[in-house]
């Protein structure tokens, strides 16, 4: 490279468009929200599609671990089994304790389960994600529940163990178990009086689309958890809003 | 996902969320940027195996080229982020003015060369990748970088050059009009 080349390269090199911008760092508050974010997302999804097994992401469930420290998600194949025959089943389990039983590509009116689930005080709402940008309202979780759970490895190096760290994991989620894989839905069982006194367990679902080579459908579904003290009246997509360690924050 | 990948997609976006917003900064504007780094970290999450080992800043590059041409090719999003652009180019950031007309004229020039030569001399110049990461990003070898970067360089510097001859006579055959007082232009 001789002198004129070298000396045109680095005028070019101080004509870089973001070179008077500050820098932006991985720590700052926007990109730990986009981290957060990310991590609360499925991992491993056109794997999964491809497979055509079911996901659920359990709620509260998305792990983050701050700074240098690492930490994970759980995530949980749906596996197959008998076709069912109704969208939802609910059932009081006599301890207090309500199961439910979803099968996603049925459902078609949440209002109904959620009616079946407050008359049998499960104090839970299921509600579906706005991910066509209807809903742009954000608000907070319970915060001494946070909807994305810290952990750092570094002072818990047992969880690193993939079954203890789900155990634990489900373990700071005592008001909810995940009991069975039915085809297409979920079975979950919901402990009301393990929910905190003034919250209500929210479980927003997002359908799943098939991929575009396979009959149109919902090839599964995104559940997540959270505790909050007031039931918002929508729950916004990702495209919308942030869901952070306090809750969902519009864009 | 296990935590040992956790970890590693962790020590991914430290390591590179800084350079990719930045090459996105420079491309779809400040306000757009966070989208594309957000959706190329996605990616990178749900792809993590594909990620290869120490090269995963010219992965990342590589899917966020992508990711800013899909977005491009929405009619919406293109329009949205076309005006970004433009206001983006448009915009001088509060420096000196003589250093401000140094950097326009620079990047004006780098605009005259052909799309691949200005692919390159941006990687390679304000990205600081260098030629194994540039030929990964662009999918052609190492070996071909070379030898169009070494092409792309000599053009811009011959450019920048011819250019600033045209400004130097420009300079002195345009004498500034002085008005004789009393008469001042509306």
């Amino acid at each position: 490279m001789n002198t004129t080349t070298g000396a045109a390269l680095a005028r070019l090199r101080s004509a870089d468009p973001v070179s008077g911008l500050p820098a932006a760092h991985p720590d700052d508050v926007t990109a730990r929200a986009m981290l957060d974010q990310i991590l609360t997302e499925p991992s491993a999804l056109p794997r999964l599609r491809r497979t055509r097994r079911r996901l659920v992401l359990a709620g509260a469930v998305a792990v983050t671990a701050a700074a240098v420290v690492a930490a994970g998600v759980v995530a949980t194949p749906w596996s197959h089994g008998r076709p069912a025959s109704a969208a939802y089943a609910v059932t009081a389990d006599g301890d207090g304790a309500v199961s439910v039983t979803v099968h996603w590509d049925q459902l078609r009116d949440p209002a109904a389960l959620n009616a079946e689930l407050a008359r049998l005080g499960a104090r839970t709402v299921v509600m579906p994600v706005a991910t066509d940008g209807s809903c742009r309202t954000g608000f907070a979780t319970d915060p001494a529940h946070p909807f994305i759970l810290r952990i750092k490895f570094d002072e818990h190096p047992e969880l690193r163990d993939p079954a203890r760290f789900r155990e634990y994991v489900w373990s700071q989620m005592p008001w909810l178990d995940q009991t069975d894989q039915p085809a297409d839905g979920v079975a979950f069982t919901i402990r009301p009086d393990r929910i905190p006194a003034g919250d209500t367990l929210l479980i927003p679902y997002e359908l799943v689309p098939t991929q575009p080579a396979q009959p149109a459908g919902v090839d599964g579904a995104l559940l997540r958890s959270m505790l909050v003290r007031d039931v918002p009246a929508c729950f916004p997509g990702t495209a919308d809003a942030v869901y952070t360690t306090n809750g969902v924050e519009v864009r | 996902m296990e935590p040992d990948q956790v970890a590693r997609f962790e020590q991914l976006f430290a390591a590179h969320y800084g350079d990719l917003m930045r090459f996105a900064t420079r491309r779809v504007g400040a306000d757009a940027a966070g989208d594309v780094v957000s959706s190329t970290f996605l990616i990178a999450w749900r792809r993590l195996a594909d990620v290869p080992a120490g090269q995963g800043r010219a992965w990342l590059y590589g899917t966020a080229r992508r990711v800013i041409a899909n977005e491009l090719r929405g009619r919406e999003r293109r329009e949205r982020l076309g005006r970004r652009v433009a206001a983006h180019a448009d915009v001088a950031a509060d420096d000196h003015a003589g250093a401000v007309t140094e950097q326009l004229r620079v990047r004006a020039v780098l605009g005259e060369l052909a799309p691949g030569d200005q692919e390159l001399l941006r990687l390679t110049e304000w990205d600081g990748l260098d030629v194994g990461e540039v030929a990964a990003v662009l999918g052609c070898s190492p070996a071909a970088v070379k030898v169009r970067l070494h092409r792309a360089r000599r053009r811009f510097a011959n450019r920048l050059a011819a250019a600033d001859r045209a400004d130097e006579v420009r300079d002195r055959t345009v004498r500034p009009i002085r008005l004789p007082e009393g008469n001042a232009m509306s």
